[in-house]
């Protein structure tokens, strides 16, 4: 297949085709819509029923509205087409309009995950915001009970969405084949595909709070989520559409970690990166079916009457869950595993210090992998479950914390007598030890079969889950953002805003953390609009917290714009790192490198007496084995 | 890449230098120091709720376990972050590579045994070990008390002792008390906070908590001695609460009494008729009022077929919402049904009524004047 450049016309074409695709994406998607939800009313004309049955109708719609938003956005140009003997339109647009559009560029992909992710962050950061501003008072009017639970639950399932995706859709797509040596993903047009089923995601969210929203939280356990108001239908088809894209993105990086690395890149040179990355593979690729399954069941529930959970037709709430959490267990490393990466990298890039114990991290690596399929029953200890089930859990998830510990050896073993250069993606990763360690011993409480019957669905766990997954996921999050703003946008954000971010945002979050536990321990339960008068003070000085915590991501934003818009022209490798990424320029060209690169030493040899450079990257038409003016490694 | 620095060694022969023994120990002192000051701390202050039932006070001393055995692990890391900061930080980039330690000798072999040897401790205590004696069962209890949450509020009965509708939970010490739970319509979690017990009730299934009250008190003085659902069950999962009250067993044996015979109540003044219709999730009237000194004969016609309402009446409704005990209130009963209850109206004032099934969409205010 080959990509031809877009022809350089000398008449630009109008800013405004910049949007042609996505109108056409919207037109086939209402096309198809109207097919499917035609095709419906037909049906039941037929059977003698009322031509439009809300859940119905847009269920069977969104089946056809979703294939036209594909098939307009690019999948017909770029498959359909072939499919049926024309050629296909492959051409890559260029300039910024390549953000809009269906771009097989692994570059642009990442930038496109990372800006819709990171805007889905603010807002589902906002409705944290009024969360907290409901719980200032033990009853508050400020929202209607109902109106609190939607807007908890849209919290709730925004911020997953964004915990998937973020880190493997933004630096996933963008560091991984770089760092492997290689030019782009495996399948570059799937990649683009996995990307564009997003919109669809967040268009059903926010249509379904026309149609009454849900309140069952992201978790949606029937019964509640069988007898609720419509928008549970809308949620079950978004959960089942944003599966899709996470699955494709699985099978892509495997199949690149696999075979695109350069020639001399064993999996023994590979950066731990990149193994997080081929480990959170795994995980998206075999589990997510089952989410899927758990809300299918729930869809034909809902309009089909089936009754997979009700005890009067042979079925079982606790099915439900079973099926739900035997993915969403799994679901929490495809969060928190790739910021583990980030974290390890930085930390090592930042200590000038090989990277501890790397096998053994590697193996912690795929220690959590082996055994996340096996723990998922510890979100249920309190649901009624059969006793025997508990003892067997609780041993599988306390083996687990075995290979997370390794990865903490590594992590401190790396900064342990490291230079450690105090810049702000280093303080992040740095904050990441501190808080998945309070994440994860909190974490051996609700292990803790007896323990955890007195702080399951308490603000105990709200509060562990934070740790972890901003604690761990979003600070590494962050790390990474700090660590690669400049090769991404060519560009150095702000040092001083940056270091005055972290520490607003790392003291903002344990602060509003850190009495959680407290609360929950003292009788406070989750997911409620209202609570008991003797906790107001913890539930105010949190909500407090919160806003500053808040408003450390309005500075963030703040560093972010003005940088990307002011901010001083960025080297190619401002870190002094040996990581393959910064061998190239900030940005990288198009093609990532002039040759394959050959790799011939590791990527963390600081320090080590005559490591050979990490790879050799030869001029573009040269035979790819002659050493460039630009030797890897050395720094001016 | 950097010049190598004074540290920089053969990567084999680095356990014994002097650089590492320059931040080992330092390290190791701060680990001892702050795994002293944390294990005082913990012993002194207590963060955990007191425990009013025997297997509450077994998880309470499983708490305080694992707080003693996750202190050293969090005092070891902050030891760790600390000293590596202390001796090699620096905002300048810096000026040499920091030694190539490996990690390929005995320090994961060590950090793997350990981690390996803690976790396997404290899957046997408090896990394994605890596990048994929390799940245990009765046949045989003093006080059997069945539960059924519906949405939003708990019926609870004591079939022993003929007890058809209970507003508040009241329990005697020192017995063994079994509740039977199950839910009518969605999933629901029967939580008693100061018990540190819960457990789902799920509709087509029985769950069971089998417990022994150990301290006399109420839910005035003890806002964690109530039923809390703690399932998201829907709109007014977070007002769906019972007050709990652990009395002395003859104070106990007396309010059996009171409530078995509390169809008869001594009216103390001339009888005052109420009639208050309940439709469509609906009042049909948002207040009602009665003279003071009289007795209240209120009849409860419930309209909506198969849909449960009752009519509880509270000093406030701030005290409805925090969960505190009605002053007088009718059975949760499925439509159509009328209800009847006789109570003598409190003092003069101003009070709140409600559906307990539905404690926002249907409220209203009660005048004695």
């Amino acid at each position: 297949m080959t990509v031809t450049a877009g022809a350089i016309d000398a008449r630009q074409p109008h800013p405004i085709t910049a949007l042609v695709p996505l109108l056409k994406g919207v037109t086939w998607g209402f096309i198809g819509f109207a097919i499917g939800a035609g095709l419906t009313a037909a049906v039941r004309r037929a059977m003698g029923e009322s031509a439009w049955s809300l859940e119905l109708s847009v269920s069977i719609g969104y089946v056809f509205g979703l294939t036209g938003w594909i098939l307009g956005i690019g999948v017909w140009d770029r498959w359909g087409r072939e499919w049926f003997g024309l050629p296909i339109k492959s051409s890559e647009p260029t300039g910024p309009r390549r953000f809009l559009a269906f771009s097989q560029d692994h570059k642009v992909i990442g930038v496109q995950y990372m800006t819709t992710f990171m805007i889905l962050f603010l807002f589902a950061g906002l409705l944290a915001m009024a969360i907290r501003y409901q719980l200032l008072h033990p009853v508050n009017s400020a929202f209607s009970d109902g109106t609190y639970n939607r807007i908890m639950s849209m919290h709730g399932i925004i911020m997953i969405a964004v915990a998937v995706a973020t880190v493997i859709g933004g630096f996933g797509n963008y560091f991984v084949p770089i760092m492997v040596g290689a030019r782009d993903v495996a399948f570059p047009r799937l990649n683009a595909l996995s990307y564009w089923l997003v919109p669809p995601v967040a268009v059903l969210l926010l249509t379904a709070q026309a149609v009454g929203g849900w309140d069952s939280g992201w978790t949606a356990y029937p019964p509640l989520s069988i007898h609720n108001a419509s928008g549970q239908t809308f949620f079950c088809l978004a959960i089942i559409t944003f599966g899709l894209s996470s699955i494709l993105g699985g099978m892509n990086f495997l199949v690149t970690i696999f075979h695109l690395r350069a020639p001399g890149m064993t999996f023994g040179k590979l950066p731990i990166f990149v193994w997080s990355m081929f480990v959170t593979s795994w995980l998206a690729l075999c589990f997510t079916q089952f989410l899927a399954a758990a809300m299918l069941m729930i869809l034909l529930s809902r309009i089909a009457g089936l009754g997979f959970f009700t005890a009067a037709t042979g079925g079982q709430p606790l099915l439900y869950q079973h099926v739900f959490w035997f993915y969403s267990h799994p679901a929490v490393y495809i969060f928190v595993l790739p910021g583990l990466g980030i974290m390890l990298e930085v930390l090592a890039h930042f200590s000038r210090k090989p990277l501890f114990a790397y096998k053994w991290a590697v193996g912690g690596f795929l220690g959590i992998l082996a055994l996340s399929g096996a723990v998922w029953g510890h979100h249920m200890f309190a649901s009624g479950m059969s006793v025997r089930l508990l003892g067997p859990f609780l041993v599988s998830t306390e083996i687990i914390s075995i290979p997370t510990g390794l990865i903490f050896l590594s992590a401190l073993g790396t900064i342990w007598m490291g230079k450690l250069w105090l810049k702000t993606p280093m303080l992040f990763a740095l904050a990441v030890i501190f808080n998945f360690l309070i994440g994860g011993i909190t974490g051996i409480f609700l292990a803790d079969v007896p323990t955890d019957f007195s702080v399951q669905n308490t603000y105990f766990v709200v509060a562990h889950f934070h740790y972890t997954i901003i604690g761990g996921e979003i600070f590494a999050l962050f790390a990474g953002i700090y660590y690669w703003f400049p090769k991404i946008s060519g560009r150095m954000y702000n040092e001083k805003i940056g270091q005055i971010q972290f520490w607003m945002m790392f003291l903002g979050f344990n602060a509003t953390f850190i009495p959680m536990f407290w609360a929950g321990l003292h009788g406070m339960n989750r997911r409620i609009a209202t609570y008991q008068p003797d906790l107001q003070g913890v539930n105010v000085f949190i909500s407090i917290m919160a806003f500053f915590l808040g408003f450390s991501m309005v500075v963030f934003v703040g560093n972010m714009v003005y940088s990307l818009i002011w901010g001083p022209k960025a080297e190619a490798d401002p870190w002094h790192s040996r990581s393959l990424e910064w061998q190239v320029s900030s940005p990288p060209p198009t093609e990532n490198f002039p040759s394959i690169p050959v790799i011939r030493g590791n990527p963390y040899d600081y320090g080590v007496p005559g490591a050979p450079a990490y790879a050799v990257i030869g001029i573009a038409g040269g035979s790819g084995e002659e050493e460039s003016a630009v030797k890897q490694g050395e720094t001016s | 890449m950097l010049n190598p620095g004074p540290c920089a060694m053969s990567r084999y022969a680095y356990g014994t230098s002097r650089c590492m023994k320059r931040q080992l120990l330092p390290a190791i002192a701060l680990w001892l120091a702050l795994t002293i000051v944390g294990e005082v701390v913990a012993v002194k202050v207590n963060p955990y709720m007191v425990a009013k039932s025997d297997k509450g006070s077994d998880i309470n001393a499983a708490f305080h376990f694992l707080t003693y055995m996750a202190i050293p692990v969090f005092t070891m890391v902050i030891a760790v972050l600390v000293s590596s900061v202390a001796q090699g930080a620096s905002n300048k980039f810096p000026t040499e590579d920091g030694p190539p330690i490996m990690g390929r000798g005995a320090a994961p072999l060590i950090w793997f045994g350990a981690t390996s040897c803690l976790a396997v401790a404290v899957m046997i205590y408090p896990g394994l070990v605890e596990l048994p004696r929390i799940l245990h069962q009765t046949n045989n209890p003093d006080v059997l008390v069945k539960v059924e949450g519906i949405q939003w509020t708990w019926l609870v009965s004591y079939p022993n002792e003929n007890i058809d509708s209970a507003r508040e939970v009241v329990l005697p010490v020192d017995s063994t008390v079994k509740f039977e739970i199950t839910s009518r319509d969605v999933l629901h979690g029967f939580w008693i906070p100061s018990f540190l017990l819960k457990v789902d009730a799920v509709p087509g299934l029985t769950t069971k908590l089998t417990l022994k009250p150990t301290k006399i008190g109420t839910y005035d003085a003890d806002p964690n001695l109530r039923v809390q659902c703690s399932q998201l069950c829907g709109l007014s999962h977070s007002r769906m609460r019972l007050p709990v009250r652990v009395v002395s067993r003859a104070d106990y044996d007396a309010w059996v009494q009171q409530q078995t015979a509390s169809a008869q109540v001594t009216p103390t003044g001339p009888i005052t008729q109420v009639k208050l219709v309940a439709k469509n999730l609906k009042w049909d009237q948002s207040t009602v009022t009665v003279p003071v000194g009289s007795s209240v004969s209120l009849t409860v016609d419930n309209q909506d077929s198969a849909i449960p309402h009752n009519f509880s009446i509270y000093a406030s409704q701030a005290a409805a919402t925090s969960g505190q005990k009605p002053i007088a209130g009718t059975k949760p009963t499925a439509g159509p049904v009328q209800e009847k209850l006789l109570f003598n109206s409190p003092a003069a004032g101003t009070y709140f009524f409600r559906c307990d099934v539905h404690p926002t969409t249907m409220t209203g205010t009660f005048v004695v004047q």
